[in-house]
């Protein structure tokens, strides 16, 4: 394969350039990973809540149509 | 929705949806989101009930479904009542804050009537009754100061119309396939975003390495015993006991006092200690003149007392100045106004000439594909892309002058807005004075004399007039002094008091002896109405001896003889702005109750509180750079005119509430009136708001000088916020734009100088990258128009505008600046960055770069054109420089190594490829060289280009005589 100079640099300096800059990156690395956990737990919980919003309304609506509570009704 | 508390699990479930029909019951709880031990916790104590058939907790949503053998609710499970269902558990309430207590007038109630209220007792509460309202009432503790988050700072350094016209460039070129030019693009946005997010990053870390540390421990009453408590744990209810220099940690109701007076300057801004006693007080009263209270943050500043606390943490008085503060929004700086809507402008001109550009082509028959590259080209030549480098260059470059000058800027751009500055507002204590009483003069009968001129005969102290008056001074003077052996570590006590005892040391007395042969036996403290303090002593003979100090004008009333030349010694003394107090003394006869009149005169006292150290100097450059300078003070008028004097200030001077009226009237004299005012006495909080709002309204921009509390509000809300001083109050240091660690005021003059100097420079490099930008422009939309195939690829536009554009601009923007720029007014504030002949000259030079790029184009093809559009913009440089700026080795460097960087760039073989320059062998340097010696023929015949001020005149006269220090 033949030498690319212009590619060799670019490679070099990216090595360079991310070791010295690791330390100086990490802490906003860290909030930018804080903050996507926070956003998808929070979706999470959400669509958790959503999904038990629909399981009770089923629940009660299955107890009124069938009226009889019989076994409690378990998901 | 009802609450409901389960047996051993500490925190309340709330009741989100019940169904007795299907016996389905679900239960929420913030306490169990994201905690799955909490909600295996709840499930297990629930699992083994008989009346529970089912239990489910889900931690991703904090919920528990209960399902039950009977339509009711196991026993376990109990319903709270409301006022109890409000009550979230401590930890909860360590991040929310507490329920607040019952709000009263505090002030106004009786001893017993506060006691009564707060189910309080003078042994204390109990503990367990303590961790119950620990728990109703949160930790006493106020949010911390939230610091930027770095995702907030990284984000603002995109949330601007050039970075979004770029990422806009660079998707359209991603989507074209042109993927060279969209990272570049995408480069370019990087860069600019690490400059500005680095250098506020670095500010930041440095502010928060300043910040104070808390206070700790306090002594309270608890099941009858004294105990060290923290801080945090105080609740409503407990009983403080508090000495000469504590600082009051709670907002507490006083119910004992001896000679307790508390420093309340933070809140208030009242210079003197305010004397505190158990008497309630009416209830309009003034939060300054409250006596029965005493409020978080404060100090004590001598005595000893004892206090009720009546609200912790967020309840406080201190809370609702930092409410205050939250509630005033800081103002966009000039700078990101200006440049906004020249930002806004160039994006409506790129659109319709990419538009145009469109047309035009499509009109010609070219390919769709064609057309939208040409189109973004068109952006990418329109839009100054070095700008907001070289503007965040300038900014971090006066920021770091600023630094070494002792001032950290929070905020990028209000370095630049520092340059525009017409009103200078600041507080008296502690920024223009030391607030630090200092005897200044002692008259005695032989005029007035300084008190290092005195000599103490402490062996003759009864047959040396000078003698007696400084020992009868001290003897009087309620402090408290810390010695370490025969040296004195410290004393505290109110200001005036400190001055008196050191002033008496400095002239030889010890007073540690003197209290020693002369013990106090009694002391008769100022009240409402007598301004004078009688203390009785015993002597060493077993006599007895009083002494009163205080007010001349009442103290010559208790003595005996023709004393008439005293007040008029006080009048004039008074009127330096000098704080006078009267001495007199007499001996008491054995059995004689509490001494009232023929005292027998000593002398008077006049004490100062001294300016900084180069106030005036300060504010008579101001005044020289056109800035006006106002003084916010709590101190009463007469004070702050003399202070004004001093400073040199003529104008007027009225209180704090007259200047809020003047702010919401409608009478047309009202703005003039404002444009006269120096000094704004008495003066809240709220008042400086709506002083420095007044003021921008009016169309000033505002720097703000303070260092308390209550100077935080104003501090946000004005164009510049500087929190003055190392012992400044941390939320002073949070809102505010600049910090300055020392306490001289020339630094903000300093500011203002570095600020100019970014103002014109950022002028000088704008008026260079458009002029450069232009020619792009009209280049490229000359080209469509007429036909001709693109002059200029996205690729080489990138590059002339990252190049050979932003570096020559970067250089202007670095120069050192005009050494007479504060002996000028500032600009106007509603001054463009470009006015209409700055821009005509744009127009001009960018049209004539362009033509000739063009003409080099037809007459020897597109990389001869190329060559000579580079060689013209890198000399236009030198053009745009100011008329009377010296060569400096930065700009020679920068200049100097972009023209050998694009000689390179059109010898060299593979960047040729890169800027499709193909083979053109030497034509593109020779275009070039040509290009580079035109601009000096135009420069030449469109002569030098001198930045003039057009500031309004200062409107206060100069003053007739120097002004004093």
């Amino acid at each position: 394969m033949r030498f690319h100079w212009p590619s060799f640099l670019i490679g070099y300096g990216a090595g360079i350039g991310s070791a010295a800059l690791s330390t100086r990156l990490r802490p906003l690395a860290l909030e930018i990973a804080t903050t996507l956990y926070r956003a998808a737990d929070g979706l999470a919980a959400q669509l958790v809540m959503k999904r038990e919003d629909l399981q009770d309304l089923l629940a009660e609506a299955r107890t009124r149509a069938r009226g009889f509570v019989g076994r409690p009704a378990i998901h | 929705m009802a609450a409901y508390q389960l047996d051993e699990f500490p925190d309340t479930l709330e009741l989100v949806r019940a169904s007795r029909r299907s016996r389905r019951w679900r239960f929420r709880s913030a306490a169990l989101r994201g905690r799955p031990l909490a909600a295996a916790t709840v499930t297990a104590l629930l699992r083994d009930r008989p009346e529970v058939a089912h239990v489910e907790a889900d931690a991703r949503s904090g919920s528990v479904l209960v399902l039950t053998r009977h339509d009711r609710l196991p026993q376990t499970l109990r319903p709270l009542p409301a006022a109890r269902a409000r009550s979230p558990s401590l930890w909860s309430r360590l991040r929310t804050g507490g329920e607040e207590p019952p709000a009263a007038a505090w002030h106004a109630l009786t001893v017993d009537d506060v006691f009564r209220a707060l189910d309080a007792t003078q042994a204390g509460l109990s503990q367990a009754e303590a961790r119950r309202r620990l728990r109703r009432f949160g930790l006493n503790a106020l949010e911390p100061d939230a610091v930027r988050s770095r995702l907030a700072v990284l984000a603002a350094q995109l949330a601007n119309v050039p970075s979004a016209m770029l990422l806009t460039s660079s998707a359209l070129s991603s989507l074209l396939g042109e993927l060279l030019d969209a990272a570049a693009i995408l480069s370019v946005v990087g860069v600019n975003t690490a400059i500005g997010y680095s250098v506020e990053r670095a500010n930041e870390r440095l502010i928060a390495s300043w910040r104070q540390a808390e206070a700790g421990v306090v002594e309270v009453m608890r099941d009858g015993q004294r105990r060290d408590l923290s801080i945090e744990e105080l609740v409503p209810g407990d009983l403080l006991h508090l000495r000469a220099g504590d600082v009051v940690p709670a907002d507490a109701r006083v119910f004992a006092a001896r000679g307790l007076a508390c420093d309340e300057a933070p809140l208030t801004g009242e210079s003197e200690p305010q004397p505190k006693a158990a008497a309630p007080v009416a209830q309009a009263t003034p939060l300054a003149d409250r006596t029965s209270m005493l409020y978080a943050g404060t100090t004590v500043a001598a005595g000893t007392g004892h206090a009720v606390v009546v609200a912790t943490g967020l309840a406080t008085e201190l809370a609702g100045v930092r409410k205050l503060v939250e509630q005033s929004t800081a103002p966009a700086t000039p700078l990101a106004k200006r440049l906004d809507r020249l930002s806004n402008r160039v994006a409506r001109l790129s659109v319709v000439g990419a538009a145009a550009s469109a047309l035009a082509g499509l009109a010609h028959g070219r390919p769709l594909a064609r057309v939208v590259r040409g189109a973004v080209a068109l952006g990418v030549a329109a839009l100054p892309e070095g700008l907001p480098v070289v503007s965040t260059a300038a900014l971090v470059r006066s920021m770091a002058r600023m630094r070494q000058r002792g001032m950290v800027v929070r905020r990028v751009s209000s370095a630049e807005t520092l340059g525009g500055v017409t009103v200078i507002c600041t507080d008296k204590t502690g920024t223009l004075t030391q607030n630090r009483m200092e005897v200044e003069l002692v008259e005695y009968g032989a005029g007035p004399r300084s008190p290092s001129h005195i000599r103490a005969r402490p062996r003759d102290l009864f047959g040396d007039r000078a003698t007696l008056l400084l020992a009868a001074a001290l003897l009087n003077s309620d402090v408290d002094v810390q010695r370490r052996g025969h040296d004195i570590l410290s004393i505290s006590g109110s200001s005036t008091e400190k001055a008196l005892v050191h002033a008496a040391h400095a002239a030889g007395l010890d007073g540690h002896a003197l209290r020693r042969d002369y013990p106090t036996l009694a002391l008769d403290e100022r009240k409402p109405g007598v301004h004078y303090v009688v203390s009785t002593h015993g002597t060493p003979g077993g006599g007895r001896v009083a002494f009163v100090k205080g007010a001349p004008e009442q103290v010559v009333e208790l003595c005996d003889g023709d004393l008439g030349t005293v007040l008029a010694h006080n009048e004039r003394l008074a009127s330096d702005g000098l704080r006078v107090l009267a001495v007199a003394w007499r001996p008491l006869d054995d059995g004689a109750g509490a001494p009232r009149g023929h005292f027998r005169y000593l002398g008077l006292i006049a004490l100062r509180d001294p300016l900084r150290p180069g106030a005036a100097a300060a504010v008579a450059a101001a005044r020289r750079a056109g800035i006006r300078t106002l003084i916010l003070t709590g101190d009463q008028r007469r004070t702050a005119e003399a202070i004004a004097r001093q400073l040199g200030l003529d104008g007027e001077a009225l209180d704090g509430s007259d200047v809020a009226a003047l702010a919401r009237s409608t009478d047309p004299r009202a703005p003039e009136r404002l444009r006269r005012l120096a000094v704004v006495s008495r003066v809240t909080p709220a008042d400086k708001l709506a002083v420095v709002e007044a003021l921008r309204a009016a169309g000033e921009i505002v720097a703000m000088a303070g260092d308390g509390i209550n100077d935080a509000p104003a501090l946000k809300v004005a164009d510049v916020g500087i929190a003055v001083g190392r012992n400044a109050s941390d939320l002073a240091r949070h809102v505010a734009d600049v910090v300055l660690a020392g306490d001289d005021l020339r630094s903000i003059l300093a500011a203002i100088a570095e600020g100019r100097i970014v103002q014109d420079n950022l002028r000088r490099a704008v008026r260079f990258l458009f002029a450069t930008n232009f020619s792009e422009l009209a280049l490229v939309i000359g080209a469509a128009l007429v036909g001709a195939a693109e002059p200029l690829t996205p690729l080489q536009l990138l590059w002339i505008n990252l190049l050979t554009d932003t570096v020559p601009a970067l250089a202007l923007a670095l120069e050192p600046g005009d050494r007479s720029v504060l002996d000028r007014p500032p600009a106007p504030p509603s001054a463009p960055i470009l006015d209409d002949k700055a821009q005509k000259r744009v127009a001009r030079d960018g049209a004539l770069i362009a033509a000739a790029s063009a003409l080099a184009s037809f007459a020897a093809g597109r990389a001869f054109g190329f060559g000579v559009l580079t060689g013209a913009q890198l000399a236009y440089t030198l053009d745009c420089r100011a008329g009377d700026t010296r060569a400096t080795p930065r700009f020679d460097a920068l200049v100097g190594g972009t023209v050998a960087l694009q000689a390179t760039a059109l010898t060299l073989a593979p960047l040729r490829r890169l800027l499709a320059l193909g083979s053109a062998g030497s034509l593109p340097l020779g275009g070039f060289a040509l290009g580079f010696g035109l601009p000096w023929l135009v420069g030449r015949l469109g002569g030098g280009e001198v930045i003039v001020r057009q500031g309004r005149d200062c409107t206060l006269p100069l003053p007739t005589s120097e002004p004093r220090v």
